[in-house]
């Protein structure tokens, strides 16, 4: 019988040739299949759509029992409005709009080869201080120029060492087009320095920001 | 693309992605764990913003980067630093590196023309099967097409690819046409 899949292990072998493939083990993908709802579930229920719908659900179901102690009646009426309520909650949340969530910080990634990771943490603390007084704005003013469309503008920032010296850039992303917005690069002569100088590099991104935007920004400096 | 209406269609795009983005991260992870978290991640970002979203595949890589890289921010562990989150580009090509040969480049070049595709279904389908070795049945369950429309509309693509390839003078390309 012919191998349903002979012809796709054909062009396979040349993207795998090419190191275009990605190894995926046969058990990993034949569970994917059997994961895909339960995940699904996972983040319905996150996003809020079920919270929502068994707290009316519940609601709705402890008032109707609370009816039927003294309407005789009622055990009729109650499965009916259960099932009816049930559906319309279904409908309702599904075409609820999804919630709005801001953006709540910039998310930042810097690196050093020849730095420890606390000196690189303390310095992209005192960096991300320095810029922003208030997280998110830069985003928004990102997005006032139509350059992050409903994702995050990235900072990167790496540390380098150079005898005393202590070199760090930082450049701005647009996520979506990977294209660098804005990059500076400052030096310190020392650790000692060092805090001197993430001030430098917060109030150039500042300008830089303040470029962005109508009015000129009030965060820290 | 135009924009999508209802959150509703959440479901057709998460069905759709899910099984591309899992296995991208499972690549560059090599842990089924942090794969369904953080793709877990990814779509409730997507679900947030799903009113606003304009290119589901653009933003959805986007939002892989960030996710992967706040994931092990999260963990606290020092596995984001064997994890080339740069690579993990606006396309599903798993291993375009600096170094990478330059007949390799025009082979994702060729992979990623949108050409080759008549809707991001089939782009989807091809890259699971060819680049995932997905079989054709598991690539049908996912996009809810039959196991026949999967490899009918694979061996188009790949014909169209192909014929790319061998205009471009890839070695290799000759013994499959």
């Amino acid at each position: 019988m012919k191998n349903p899949d002979q012809n796709k292990s054909q062009v396979r072998e040349l993207l795998q040739n090419h190191g275009l493939t990605g190894n995926i083990p046969p058990d990993i993908r034949s569970n994917i299949s059997s994961s895909m709802d339960k995940n699904y579930r996972k983040i319905i229920k996150k996003t809020g759509g079920l919270t929502l719908a068994a707290s009316i659900g519940g609601f709705i179901f402890f008032m109707l029992r609370r009816i039927e102690t003294w309407l005789p009646a009622a055990k009729i009426v109650i499965p009916l409005a259960l099932v009816s309520t049930a559906s319309a909650v279904a409908i309702i949340t599904q075409n609820l709009p999804a919630p709005r969530v801001e953006p709540t910080m910039l998310l930042r990634s810097f690196h050093s080869a020849t730095l420890k990771d606390e000196m690189v943490e303390k310095t992209e603390r005192l960096i991300m201080t320095g810029i922003n007084g208030k997280p998110g704005e830069l985003h928004v003013a990102l997005s006032k120029t139509g350059t992050a469309q409903g994702t995050l503008p990235l900072i990167v920032g790496s540390l380098e060492r150079a005898g005393t010296n202590i070199f760090i850039t930082v450049k701005i992303i647009d996520p979506l087009t990977s294209k660098i917005l804005f990059i500076t690069e400052t030096s310190a002569a020392g650790d000692k320095e060092l805090p001197e100088a993430t001030q430098k590099l917060a109030a150039q991104i500042h300008a830089f920001w303040a470029s962005l935007t109508d009015t000129p920004h009030s965060g820290n400096r | 693309m135009l924009k999508r209406a209802k959150p509703s269609s959440f479901r057709n795009s998460y069905n759709e992605y899910y099984p591309l983005i899992f296995s991208m991260i499972y690549t560059k992870t090599g842990s089924r764990e942090d794969a369904e978290d953080i793709a877990q991640e990814v779509f409730i970002r997507l679900y947030n913003n799903y009113d606003d979203v304009r290119d589901i595949r653009n933003w959805l890589f986007t939002a892989l980067r960030f996710e992967i890289s706040n994931y092990y921010n999260k963990k606290g562990t020092a596995k984001k630093d064997t994890v080339d989150i740069e690579s993990l580009g606006d396309s599903a090509i798993v291993a375009i590196e600096d170094e990478t040969p330059e007949t390799t480049i025009i082979i994702a070049e060729i992979l990623a023309d949108k050409n080759n595709y008549e809707n991001e279904e089939e782009r989807v389908l091809f890259e699971l099967a060819a680049l995932y070795s997905f079989s054709f049945k598991d690539v049908a369950a996912f996009l809810g097409l039959t196991r026949w429309q999967v490899e009918y509309r694979y061996k188009k693509i790949e014909v169209k690819i192909l014929h790319k390839l061998k205009e471009k003078g890839i070695t290799g390309a000759d013994d499959i046409l």
